[in-house]
Parts: C-alpha cells; sequence; structure tokens
C-alpha cells in the first residue's frame, strides 16, 4: 500500500470518528436533559396543584365572605318587610331581596365550579404517577448499562447500589439524580 | 330535607372540594360539619361521634372510599348511617359496585348545589319511608 493510500485511509478513519463522536453527542444531550427535566418536571406540576389550590381557596373565601354579606342584607330587608311598609316600598323591598337571592345562587354556582381545581389535580397526579414510572424505568436502564461497562467492579456495585436506593424509595429526588449522574461521568 | 341539626361528615383528599360540600351544606342551613381526609380518619371519626350523614369520595390515599363504605356497612354501630358517594370515578361498574356495597345515592363531580340537594333530599325521603 502507498503512503498516500494509508494517509487516505487515516483520514477517512477521522472522518468516521468525528461523526460519531456527534452521534453520540446527539444521544447524550437528550439523555442527560431528559434524566435532568423528569424530576423537574415532577416537582412543576406538584406546585401547580399547590398553588392552584392555594388560589381557589383564596376566591373561595372572598366568595363566602359576599354570600354573608348577603346573607346579613336579606335579614335587613326581612326586618324592614316585618315593619309592614306601604305598597310601593313593600314591593321594592321584595324584590331586592329576591335579587339578592339570585346573587347568592350565583355565588354558589361559583365555588361549586372551582371544584375543577380538585378534578384538574386528580389528572395531574396520574401524570406524575407516570413519569415517577418513567424515571424508575430510566434508573432500571442505567443500572443494566452499568453491569456490562468496562468499569470497576467497585465503581458499579456504587452506581448500582444508589440507583437501586433511588428505585425503591416513594420519590426520585433531583439531587439523587445529579449524584447518580456525576458518578456515571455525565 | 334533613333537619338542620343534622350532623355530616364530608371526607375528601381535596381540601377544595370539602370546602365547595361545606359552602353547600351551609347554604342548605347545615352548620353541623365535620370534615376526614381519608377513609381512616373518617372511621376513627364515626366511631367517635354521632353522625346522621356521610358524603363519601372515592379515590383517597389510606383507604379508599369504596373500602370505606365497605367497612361502614360491616360495623353495627355505623351500618345505618346513609352515604353519598360524591366521586369523580362516573363508570357503570363503579357505581354499581359502590349501591352493591351499601351506597344510598351516588353523585358524580363535577356536580351543581341542586344535584348535591336533590340526592340528599332523596336519601333521606326514602329512609324515612317517604
Amino acid at each position: 500500500m502507498a503512503m498516500e493510500d494509508v494517509k487516505q485511509l487515516v483520514k477517512e478513519l477521522l472522518e468516521e470518528v468525528k461523526n460519531l463522536e456527534t452521534k453520540l453527542d446527539e444521544v447524550v444531550k437528550p439523555l442527560e436533559e431528559t434524566s435532568s427535566a423528569l424530576p423537574m418536571a415532577s416537582g412543576s406540576l406538584e406546585d401547580v396543584i399547590k398553588f392552584t389550590e392555594q388560589s381557589v381557596h383564596q376566591i373561595m373565601g372572598i366568595l363566602n365572605d359576599l354570600m354573608s354579606e348577603l346573607q346579613e342584607f336579606q335579614k335587613d330587608i326581612d326586618f324592614l318587610l316585618s315593619l309592614n311598609p306601604i305598597g310601593s316600598i313593600r314591593q321594592k323591598l321584595e324584590g331586592m331581596k329576591e335579587r339578592s337571592q339570585r346573587l347568592s345562587n350565583l355565588i354558589l354556582q361559583v365555588v361549586t365550579l372551582m371544584s375543577f381545581q380538585d378534578l384538574a389535580s386528580q389528572q395531574i397526579k396520574k401524570v406524575i404517577e407516570v413519569l415517577e414510572e418513567l424515571k424508575k424505568t430510566i434508573l432500571k436502564i442505567i443500572i443494566s448499562s452499568v453491569e456490562v461497562s468496562s468499569l470497576s467492579d467497585e465503581q458499579k456495585e456504587k452506581i448500582v447500589g444508589k440507583a437501586t436506593e433511588m428505585l425503591t424509595g416513594d420519590r426520585i429526588f433531583q439531587e439523587d439524580v445529579d449524584k447518580l449522574l456525576e458518578e456515571l461521568g455525565l | 330535607m334533613p333537619p338542620k341539626e343534622t350532623r355530616f361528615l364530608i371526607v375528601d383528599d381535596m381540601s377544595t372540594m370539602r370546602k365547595i360540600v361545606r359552602t353547600i351544606l351551609n347554604q342548605l342551613g347545615y352548620t353541623n360539619i365535620e370534615e376526614a381526609e381519608n377513609g381512616k380518619e373518617a372511621l376513627a371519626k364515626l366511631r367517635a361521634g354521632n353522625f346522621d350523614f356521610v358524603l363519601l369520595d372515592w379515590n383517597m390515599p389510606e383507604m379508599d372510599g369504596y373500602e370505606t363504605l365497605k367497612q361502614i356497612r360491616a360495623d353495627e354501630k355505623l351500618k345505618h348511617i346513609p352515604v353519598i358517594m360524591v366521586t369523580a370515578e362516573a363508570k357503570k361498574e363503579n357505581v354499581l359496585a359502590a349501591i352493591q356495597a351499601g351506597a344510598n345515592n351516588y353523585v358524580v363531580k363535577p356536580f351543581t348545589p341542586e344535584t348535591l340537594k336533590e340526592k340528599i333530599e332523596k336519601v333521606w325521603t326514602a329512609l324515612k319511608g317517604g
């Protein structure tokens, strides 16, 4: 083989290695992003539940205050009606009583519509469960790949132990995932 | 409708739903209301106090509504208490299972204040032999 041929071959080999590195980068990047985004996703969804619950409770508090005010208003009207006012005033008072009752019913309907928070939270909790399962699956894949890797037995044991610990726990926290990724050199 | 002194127990893990049911009951004139976050807490409260009506959610941690209902019906001291399931579980098999387990009625979330009122009235009338 001529020197020129060898040079060409080395050049092609280097290009292939470069291509391979690029392809590996394409795979590693989404994996890294997924590993860090998943625990954050669960946390963010839990925050959504917490924040909507707080806001809905504040709104309900205001609506309850409004209903109490209307009840007092209705009591005042009843008192005025008990004084036997003349016909036109009685008519006005009865109209006011009817309207305040209608307002109370509308406020109660708004309070009941706040149940969207409960129903949405239940759906979000189901998504969180799926995310937790997904995280566990990713950890299982990590364990399998560590077992067949060229790492030392001590390193393997350490990483698998940590991953197993995370798998058997109720929740997987970002800190634990970061530590594991660190062990894996990611 | 049941008398105004009727003692209600609202069982739901979501505080929003407990507040909604409480507000509706308040508007209906009921103030004797207690709350529980799950079936275990509900059973403890039921055994400790004289409740007249239970509004029970299905999906809850610790002990779900279905299991709670079965335990209420299996308890000599509690089995007479009317129970209305108030739940997002709208599947036919769930409704059947709840009724077979002894639920007096079934309200699907989201509901209107009128629906809850009608169901309470219906259960009360049936119990009074009306």
